[in-house]
C-alpha cells in the first residue's frame, strides 16, 4: 500500500538532507588548513521478496523473475578524500606542509592524535605546539627551542636545527616524526583538524618523513584544503533537486492515502 | 457490479505497487550503481459469466479472474553514467559484469566499486568491509609499503612504493556474469545473489579507476510514472465509489415491506 511509498520517499528526503549537510561542511571548510573533503555514498536498503525467481505461480507458470520491492535508501559510508591539497608559501618558521602521505603526531595529554595541519607555533616553554590556542597540543616527540635561537630550519626529513645568538654552531633540537596509516578512511575525525586512530585505520607506522612511503616536510609552506567549490556546487544543485523529487513522492503517497480515506461517504 | 468492485480494487492495488516501486527508484537517485526497478503487470484471464471462473471459486484478489495482477518486478540493468571521484579505490564497471564480494561465507555480486583497505591490508568494500575477490576466488592483499594502487582496465591490481617502483601484481579482480540477469535477487546494499551459475565475463573487461557508477534512476521517467500511478489509483478508487453508489441506489429503490 502507499504507506510503503510514504516511508521510502521519506528515506530519500533524509538521505538528500544528509548529503546537504556534508556539502555544507565541505564548503564551510574550503579555507581550513589541510582540510580533507568528504563525500557521502548511498545505497538501497532492503528488499521485500514477495516472489523469488524460479517459483511456480498459481497459473502453473514458472516465474523467470521474482517480485522484490525496495524500501528506500540510506547513507552507506562517508568517504574522506585524502588527496593532496595545494601547497602555498607562508612566512611562519613553524609552518610545515607534508608533501605525500602521513600525519603529524600531537599529544593532548591523554593520547596521540594525528593532523596534517602544519601551522605550529611555540608555547611559553619553547615547545612546538599546535597553533590552536585553546588546545596547545604538543608535537610528538616534543621539540623544544631555546629562547635565543635564530635561523630555525626544518629539513625535508624532519630534522629541526637552529643557531644560538652570537654563535655559528648549528644545533639540533630534534627530529619530527610522522605517522602513516594503511587506511586513512578508517581514521576518526575529531574536529580541530585532528584525526584519531581506530582499529579500522590500522596502527600508525611512525618514522622519519620521506622514507617508507611517508611524505617529506616543507618548511614555510602550508597545505590548503582540497575542497573543489565547483564540484560541491554541482552536487548541491543535484541534491536539492533530488530532495524535491522525493518530497513529490511523499505527497503522491499522501494523496493516495487521502483518496482511500475519502472512499466512503457518511 | 460486486465483481466490478473487485476489479477496480485490483486496479487500485496494482497502482499502489507502482507507487511503491518508483518511490524506491526515486529514493535511490543518489545510490552508487543502483539499478531501477520496473513493475510489470499481467491481465488475468477474463471471468466467464456462463462457465464460471476458470478454476473453482476465486480465493483472494490475486486469484480473482479478470482484472490485473503484478507479474514481476524487473530490474533495468542498463549502465549508469560515471561520476569522477578521483579516489584511487573507486571503480566503475563499464559495460556488463559484476564484482564478487563475500558476506558470511556467501559469495555475492555487486557493481558498486567503492572500495577501501581494512586493517589487514585487504581490499574490501567501503561500507561493510566485505572482501572483494580476485579471479581465483581469494581475497586481495596490498603490501604495507604501497603508497599508490593502480588498477588496469582488465582489473589487475598493482601497488607501487614511494619511489614509484611497482611491487608486482597482487591479483586480478573477478568480473563475472550470471547465466541470466533476471535470476538476480536484490539484497539491498547494492548486493545481488543468484541461484544460477556465475561465469567469468566473456569479452573485454573495462574497469575505470577513479570513477563510480551513478544511480540508474531516471528522474523524468519516474516523475511521469508518479503522476500516472497516482491518477490511475484515484480513478480506480472513484470507480469503486461509483459502483458503491449504484449498489446503494439499487438497494434504496427496492420495494420495502
Amino acid at each position: 500500500m502507499a504507506i510503503r511509498a510514504l516511508y521510502t520517499g521519506a528515506s530519500g528526503m533524509g538521505a538528500n538532507a544528509f548529503n546537504l549537510d556534508m556539502i555544507a561542511n565541505n564548503l564551510a571548510n574550503a579555507g581550513t588548513t589541510a582540510y580533507k573533503q568528504s563525500r557521502a555514498n548511498f545505497e538501497d536498503i532492503f528488499y521485500e521478496h514477495f516472489k523469488l525467481p524460479g517459483v511456480q505461480d498459481n497459473a502453473g507458470n514458472i516465474t523467470p523473475t521474482g517480485i522484490s520491492l525496495g524500501l528506500g535508501t540510506r547513507v552507506q559510508s562517508t568517504e574522506g578524500d585524502f588527496s593532496q591539497g595545494s601547497i602555498i608559501p607562508t612566512t611562519g618558521e613553524f609552518d610545515m606542509a607534508i608533501v605525500g602521505e602521513g600525519f603529524f603526531q600531537v599529544n593532548d595529554g591523554i593520547q596521540t592524535l594525528y593532523t596534517r595541519a602544519g601551522n605550529f607555533s611555540l608555547n611559553a616553554n619553547g615547545d612546538v605546539v599546535m597553533a590552536s590556542a585553546d588546545t596547545g597540543y604538543l608535537l610528538e616527540p616534543t621539540i623544544s627551542i631555546p629562547q635565543d635561537a635564530i635561523n630555525i630550519s626544518i629539513s625535508g626529513d624532519g630534522v629541526v636545527s637552529y643557531q644560538q645568538q652570537g654563535s655559528n654552531q648549528i644545533q639540533t633540537a630534534g627530529n619530527i616524526q610522522i605517522a602513516r596509516f594503511i587506511n586513512n578512511q578508517g581514521l576518526l575525525r575529531q574536529g580541530d583538524n585532528l584525526y584519531q586512530e581506530t582499529t579500522g585505520s590500522g596502527s600508525p607506522q611512525v618514522g622519519d618523513p620521506g622514507v617508507e612511503g611517508r611524505g617529506s616536510l616543507r618548511q614555510f609552506f602550508l597545505e590548503q584544503s582540497n575542497v573543489e567549490p565547483v564540484r560541491e556546487l554541482v552536487a548541491l544543485i543535484q541534491t536539492q533537486r533530488n530532495f524535491e523529487l522525493n518530497s513529490q513522492v511523499v505527497q503522491a503517497a499522501d494523496q493516495a492515502l487521502q483518496t482511500v480515506a475519502n472512499m466512503r461517504r457518511f | 457490479m460486486i465483481y466490478g468492485m473487485y476489479l477496480s480494487a485490483q486496479g487500485a492495488d496494482s497502482n499502489s505497487v507502482r507507487l511503491d516501486v518508483l518511490s524506491n527508484n526515486m529514493a535511490n537517485a543518489n545510490s552508487t550503481s543502483f539499478k531501477r526497478d520496473i513493475p510489470i503487470f499481467r491481465m488475468n484471464p477474463p471471468h466467464d459469466a456462463k462457465e464460471g471462473p476458470l478454476n473453482g471459486l476465486p480465493g483472494d484478489l490475486e486469484n480473482h479472474t479478470g482484472g490485473i495482477t503484478l507479474e514481476e518486478i524487473r530490474t533495468d540493468f542498463e549502465n549508469g553514467s560515471f561520476i569522477a571521484t578521483e579516489g584511487e579505490l573507486d571503480l566503475a564497471l563499464k559495460g556488463p559484469g559484476f564484482f564478487q564480494v563475500v558476506r558470511d561465507n556467501e559469495t555475492l555480486l555487486t557493481r558498486n566499486g567503492s572500495l577501501s583497505l581494512n586493517a589487514d591490508h585487504q581490499l574490501v568494500t567501503a561500507d561493510y568491509g566485505l572482501p572483494i575477490l580476485d579471479e581465483r576466488g581469494t581475497e586481495i592483499e596490498i603490501p604495507v609499503e604501497a603508497v599508490r594502487i593502480e588498477i588496469s582496465l582488465d582489473g589487475v591490481v598493482t601497488p607501487y612504493d614511494q619511489n614509484g617502483q611497482s611491487l608486482g601484481s597482487v591479483g586480478q579482480l573477478a568480473v563475472v556474469m550470471p547465466t541470466s540477469l533476471e535470476e538476480l535477487v536484490k539484497l539491498g546494499e547494492g548486493l545481488y545473489t543468484t541461484e544460477g551459475r556465475v561465469t567469468p565475463l566473456e569479452g573485454p573487461v573495462n574497469i575505470q579507476q577513479g570513477f563510480l557508477e551513478a544511480s540508474g534512476t531516471n528522474s523524468i521517467e519516474e516523475m511521469m510514472e508518479l503522476v500516472s500511478a497516482s491518477r490511475l489509483f484515484e480513478s480506480n478508487i472513484n470507480m469503486i465509489k461509483l459502483q458503491d453508489d449504484s449498489l446503494g441506489r439499487l438497494l434504496q429503490s427496492m420495494p420495502r415491506r
